[in-house]
């Protein structure tokens, strides 16, 4: 059964709790004096393209000499974590901007139409905290002086991210201006 | 240094066996030329030149270990 598991997690390139398994057949051979024969069934908890994916930043953390562990967190989004995983982040998230680029070109020519999500040393989770802290006291601000700020540029999830938090807020709306990579967000009253 | 560049182009082109990568490597830097069939050159630049940018970043990261410069030429190959 163990046997019948590693081959499988091998071929996927999964750990074992990133599957679901299932024991397809058992058969006892001469009431079991010659062992059992099991034939499980292993299949993965998220997409093929995660796995693609996955696959394809270990052998890459490798020939970058990154010393970091990969793991699937939830759905779409892969997670890095180690020693190096401060190396991927780059200077303002610029290493995992490139890494995310490549992966989801990479799995999109083997014919995975969905994307992956990364992120390394908690970077992002961090990031997303301090936006929703700006966007909140920015909005503060622009309620009392009833006029419109325009935020820093930011990359494209950072935007969404003021958006998402200010989507229903009574006396303050959001939009986004200029062309990339020097798009910023206006936080403007209603 | 090289088998990384050579990684991140084959896994974006539609003839990853003609891909050939020569690279040059000094006490401070690493020069790393890599040829690509002339149908495989947009998909290694992207659109917007995103992805070439892209595999730039990933190879100045990994040269910070090694304290090394490196530069990545992109072209086409000779026919």
């Amino acid at each position: 059964m163990e046997e019948a598991k590693e081959k499988i997690l091998q071929k996927l390139g999964m750990s074992e709790e990133e599957v679901e398994w299932e024991v397809v057949e058992e058969e006892r051979r001469f009431l079991g004096l010659l062992g059992q024969k099991v034939k499980v069934r292993g299949r993965p908890k998220v997409g093929l393209h995660v796995v693609k994916a996955k696959s394809l930043l270990r052998d890459l953390l490798k020939l970058m000499k990154v010393e970091a562990s990969i793991n699937v967190a939830n759905g779409n989004t892969i997670v890095i974590e180690g020693r190096d995983a401060g190396l991927l982040i780059g200077r303002r998230g610029l290493t995992l901007k490139a890494l995310e680029e490549w992966v989801n070109m990479a799995i999109s020519k083997e014919h995975y139409p969905k994307r992956v999500e990364l992120d390394a040393g908690g970077y992002k989770e961090k990031r997303k905290k301090k936006l929703r802290e700006v966007a909140l006291k920015i909005a503060r601000k622009v309620e009392e002086e009833g006029k419109a700020f325009t935020l820093e540029p930011m990359a494209a999830w950072e935007r969404r991210v003021i958006h998402m938090t200010l989507k229903d807020h009574p006396r303050v709306y959001t939009i986004s201006v200029g062309g990339e990579p020097y798009r910023r967000v206006v936080i403007a009253p209603k | 240094m090289k088998d990384l560049v050579s990684f991140l182009v084959k896994s974006l082109v539609d003839h990853p066996e003609e891909v050939e990568v020569m690279a040059l490597e000094g006490r401070k830097s690493v020069l790393v030329e890599v040829s690509v069939k002339k149908d495989d050159m947009g998909k290694v630049i992207g659109r917007k030149g995103r992805l070439i940018k892209a595999i730039r970043e990933l190879s100045r990261a990994a040269g910070i270990k090694s304290r090394k410069k490196v530069i990545v030429e992109l072209l086409p190959l000779e026919e």
